[in-house]
């Protein structure tokens, strides 16, 4: 029972409440004054602190009349730290924890209608306080089931990202078992809120999410005993019987336009049509006889409508490129079928429709009736039938072979899919590496192909580690798999590749020695390599040695020298090189002489033009096997020692006997001029042999040692 | 229903919007060896021999709702109809049907003979014969020429005979006197077809005529049997059917079914996939139809491309009917009791049989 100094206070609070002016312990005591009432003096101040009470209440939508949220956090991180290091010690763990549970509910209740990101917030705390086994582990489902009960729509779409981002932790141990049907069911609950029409996005994220999250063969989604959807009526027929109506009634009328357009298909097949669709939605009906004789007779004049019907393939040979559409209904509308059975989309799915409700009749599924068995006049019929629709499909633009073949290839994998329910479902065994025997194989090889395409696939690549595991992995370690250890090295010499390429390691020229160090062993007949291995051979290497070349000395490109082919260049010019070159020296030098005159015969002779400063240090040197080309300082000298000997010389050095004679009488008079001009034509006409050792061998050949003498005088 | 016969012609004329009357002539065989599959002719001069088989011609009109959305799912695609009236011809059997809006029309030996559709539609068992007319061959003839092909022009005024002394003749209907006759075959006419005053006929001969109604001799002919690809030895020379349109003719019999350019008198297009003797054939538009010794009622377009491929109970075809008034039907008719029936021309949705009316 209220007191008097109590209902008085209550008054003047609100009289204070109904001025809209603020209510204070002080104000209180002016009114009690001024209306003559006296009262205990706490009274009033006792009453503020309750009517703040009450006005959190009021605003409960607010904050419900709990401690604000900035003064909350603290107060669970509190109890978080100071739990700590009581914990498994702690006797009223349980208690504690469904105090913590109910506070955390009734702390979200106060979030609802601030921003979403406090509401993830706390449910990331649920999950670190879940797993430290603070709180029960199925409170952040619980938390979230709570929120997206309440929230709208588009909050929750906001707010369902959570869920996706800890898909990984919500598959971890504490949480899975516990949180496992709560979160199915906000998903399911969520997903009949949401339109199929308007809210596709959100939907299929839902499903995404539950597809991770749920472990493979998990069966809660799966139809064990293989239910038809029986909700799925076809309606039809409606419209167009009363157009028939109206029209036959007007017939009796007199003045009747016909106004419905010729060729549309008989209303008779566009009844059966569609009323097949009633068998395909239930098959189990074709196991009665009626409704079989029925079946039986619809299919039969529905397919021979559609077989006599041709589509005209060069039509949708144009349209193939059109973009790709799918239809999960079609419109029932009478004047629609004509030109719904010339689209070809629409025949092959009839078409499948009936190929799939033959196999469902065929095919031995645990979940029949035992009388849902067909008698061996209906197999053969089904059979029979099967081929034909299998021969529309096949005739159906476009690309009717191809769509068959895949048509099939599924109905195999339906057995396959049976025959996996028919086993009640067995959990799939990750294939391991290990497995040995055939058997074992088979049988994963055969659930794995009752799984969806794509996991199929990945399935079977296990044995190696699937490569989306493989390049995680690395990703990781900040390299980079590339699925080819050789390409994959490469990448990884320096992850980052622009950086690489940038290094100063990379801008260098090597150094003529070091570059064709290699090959020029290689040319060394005593290494015995064949010419394919030799690195001359290498395009790769001629490319290269010839623009290091051309960047060393432009002479090597001489503009009067031959054309060869780059090998054969690079042969000799190497050859050359390696002679001029210090650090071959020693080799050289090793080699026997014989070889060695060889070799300079073969190539210096032809690389003589090229390098003439050496070759006429050479020439001073007094060398003859270094010589290269004839001049005319050794015509000059060889010409009047010669004497009469020229014509022998001349023969040996391959001129003729008119030429000699030409010779003789241009200048009949000296024998010296006439040498001359014999050794000068040689040199002119035959640059390439016309060298000095040419020369020097002839000479000792013919034992013409005076001439050797004068011509050569250092080689005595 | 009876259980062997043939149908030779079938024609139609709608009572309401959506019933059609159907006039059908049916050959009913007592002795199935005079029928020689292969080729019509041989039919017809067996008909001709056999007085008892010639007795049985007979004529039978029906009724039926082609259009009926009554029971439409449980409909049967089979139906047996009561005829309305069945009647012989006495003079002996039958060659060939026409129909114009008033009169339906039969051509026997020597003599076509016309009946109201009125009084047919009224549905007396025994209709009476509206008219007669003897065809003016020289009396001292011995073989009496039987009537092909029958044809009218589109007013219905003028009805052409194609007749078995190589002769075409052409009579007004409204007095049922002899307007013009055709000379130029050199064996009986099959077939006939005239537009506007376009004609075109096919002999035994092989050749086709091209006539102008105007004159009484061909200006143009076409000699299907003398084109390599056309020509199938096998079969014979002889043009069975024939259909003209505008600038088109389609013909085919012996020779496979080809379509030809009039203005050019070219080749156009051959149909090789009828590989069979070809029995009857329509030109409509931008689609040839036709049907011969295998069991299938082809629409080709203009290219040669099969549009519809309908399978008919006849195993043979000898009879196509198309009517486009009030709404598009084909009916096939062969040596099948059963009449096949399209009645949107895209597929058979109909097969109809006659009781027995005895």
């Amino acid at each position: 029972m209220a007191s008097k100094a109590e209902l008085a206070c209550v008054y003047s609070a609100l009289i204070l409440c109904d001025d809209d002016v603020a209510v204070t312990a002080e104000k209180m005591a002016t009114i009690l004054k001024a209306a003559n009432v006296t009262i205990e003096p706490y009274w009033p101040a006792a009453a503020e602190a309750k009517k703040e009470e009450a006005k959190d209440e009021s605003e409960s939508d607010e904050d419900m009349g709990f401690v604000k949220d900035d003064k909350g956090i603290p107060t669970i991180e509190k109890i978080l730290s100071t739990d700590k290091p009581e914990d498994g010690v702690d006797p009223f763990e349980e208690t504690r924890r469904s105090a913590l549970d109910q506070a955390l509910r009734e702390y979200l209740l106060r979030l609802l209608t601030k921003s979403e990101d406090e509401i993830k917030e706390i449910v990331s705390w649920s999950i670190d306080l879940g797993k430290q086994g603070l709180c029960t582990a199925s409170m952040p489902s619980v938390l979230l089931s709570d929120a997206l009960e309440m929230l709208p729509i588009d909050q929750c779409e906001s707010l369902f990202s959570i869920l996706e981002e800890k898909v990984e932790v919500w598959k971890l141990e504490p949480f899975f078992s516990a949180c496992k049907n709560n979160l199915l069911r906000l998903c399911n609950d969520l997903l009949r809120r949401l339109s199929k029409s308007q809210n596709t996005v959100f939907c299929g994220r839902i499903l995404l999410f539950l597809a991770k999250f749920f472990p493979f063969s998990e069966r809660s989604g799966l139809n064990i005993i293989g239910e038809f959807n029986l909700e799925n009526l076809t309606a039809y027929g409606d419209d167009s019987r009363d157009d028939g109506e109206l029209v036959a009634m007007e017939t009796n009328g007199e003045a009747h336009e016909d106004t419905k357009p010729q060729n549309v298909v008989s209303f008779n097949l566009y009844c059966k049509f569609w009323a097949l669709q009633d068998f395909f939605r239930n098959p189990a009906q074709c196991y009665n006889r009626l409704p079989w004789k029925k079946f039986v007779q619809h299919t039969n004049e529905v397919l021979e409508a559609l077989g006599s019907m041709r589509l005209d393939v060069q039509h949708f040979r144009h349209t193939s490129d059109a973009p790709q559409n799918y239809f999960p209904k079609y419109l029932t509308n009478g004047k629609l079928l004509d030109l719904q059975l010339n689209d070809g989309k629409f025949r092959r799915y009839v078409l499948v429709q009936f190929i799939i409700i033959f196999h469902y009749l065929q095919s031995p599924v645990k979940f029949k009736n035992e009388k849902q068995l067909l008698t061996d006049e209906q197999v053969e019929w089904v059979k029979q039938t099967t081929e034909k629709i299998y021969k529309l499909i096949a005739e159906t633009p476009p690309e009717g072979e191809k769509f068959l073949q895949s048509v099939k290839h599924f109905i195999k994998r339906e057995d396959l899919w049976n025959s996996w329910k028919n086993d009640g479902c067995p959990k799939l065994q990750p294939p391991t590496a290990k497995v040995s025997e055939s058997d074992q194989k088979k049988t994963t090889n055969a659930d794995a192909s009752n799984l969806s395409p794509g996991k199929e696939h990945k399935r079977l690549k296990r044995p190696r580690r699937p490569l989306g595991d493989q390049i995680k992995d690395a990703v990781a370690r900040k390299k980079f798999n590339l699925g080819n250890p050789a390409l994959t090295r490469l990448w990884n010499l320096n992850p980052d590749n622009l950086a690489g390429c940038r290094s100063q390691d990379r801008k260098f020229v090597p150094s003529m020695e070091d570059y064709f160090a290699e090959a020029i062993e290689q040319l060394n007949p005593k290494a015995q390599i064949e010419p394919q291995y030799k690195k001359v051979n290498n395009a790769d290497f001629q490319w290269r040695a010839l623009r290091l070349l051309a960047a060393q000395s432009p002479h090597f490109f001489m503009q009067n020298q031959l054309i060869f082919p780059s090998k054969e260049f690079l042969e000799m010019t190497l050859q050359k090189v390696a002679k001029e070159l210090p650090r071959f020296q020693h080799q050289e030098d090793d080699d026997d002489e014989e070889e060695e005159e060889q070799e300079m015969e073969e190539e210096d002779t032809e690389d003589a033009k090229k390098l003439k400063p050496e070759e006429e240090k050479t020439v001073e040197g007094g060398n003859p096997s270094r010589v290269t080309l004839v001049d005319d300082g050794i015509i000059g000298k060889l010409a009047p020692v010669l004497g009469n000997n020229w014509k022998v010389l001349a023969k040996k050095l391959g001129m003729k006997d008119d030429e000699i004679e030409y010779f003789e009488n241009q200048k009949p008079d000296s024998a010296t001029e006439q040498a001359e001009a014999m050794l000068k034509t040689w040199v002119d006409s035959d640059p390439e042999d016309a060298t000095v050792e040419t020369l020097y061998y002839w000479l000792e050949g013919l034992q013409l040692s005076d001439a050797l003498k004068a011509a050569f005088p250092s080689s005595s | 229903m009876t259980d062997i016969g043939v149908i030779l012609g079938a024609t139609f004329v709608s009572i309401g919007a959506l019933i059609t009357l159907i006039g059908i002539f049916v050959c009913f065989r007592s002795e199935p060896h005079y029928y020689n599959p292969e080729d019509v002719d041989a039919m017809i001069f067996a008909t001709i021999s056999d007085r008892d088989f010639n007795k049985r011609h007979g004529i039978q009109i029906g009724v039926k709702n082609l259009h009926s959305n009554q029971n439409s799912e449980d409909s049967r695609m089979e139906d047996a109809i009561q005829p309305a009236s069945t009647f012989n011809v006495s003079e002996g059997p039958l060659y060939s049907m026409a129909s114009t809006e008033r009169f339906l029309i039969v051509g026997g030996i020597n003599s076509i003979h016309g009946w109201l559709w009125a009084d047919l539609k009224s549905g007396q068992t025994k209709p009476k014969k509206s008219w007669s007319i003897t065809l003016p061959t020289k009396t001292e003839s011995i073989v009496k020429p039987e009537v092909n092909s029958l044809c009218t022009d589109g007013n219905g005024e003028v009805l052409y005979a194609g007749c078995g002394d190589s002769l075409i003749y052409a009579f007004d209907l409204s007095s049922g006197t002899l307007k013009q006759s055709y000379a130029g075959h050199k064996e009986y006419v099959h077939c006939l077809s005239v537009r506007d005053t376009q004609m075109a006929s096919g002999s035994q001969d092989g050749d086709v005529l091209l006539w102008d109604v105007r004159e009484n001799s061909w200006h143009n002919s076409l000699h299907p049997h003398e084109k390599e690809g056309v020509n199938r030895s096998n079969l014979g020379k002889w043009i069975g059917c024939i259909d003209l349109m505008d600038d088109w003719l389609v013909c085919g019999g012996g020779p496979a079914l080809s379509l030809w350019h009039l203005r050019s008198l070219g080749l156009s297009t051959v149909y090789e996939e009828l590989d069979s003797p070809v029995h009857q054939c329509l030109l409509e538009g931008e689609k040839v139809i036709a049907a011969g010794h295998s069991p299938r009622l082809i629409h080709f377009n203009l290219n040669g491309g099969i549009v519809l491929d309908i399978p008919s109970s006849s195993n043979c075809i000898y009879s196509i009917a198309h009517a486009k008034q009030p709404r598009e039907v084909i009916s096939i008719g062969g040596t099948s009791p059963r009449l096949d029936f399209c009645s949107c021309c895209k597929y058979r949705d109909y097969i109809l049989f006659f009781c027995d009316s005895s």
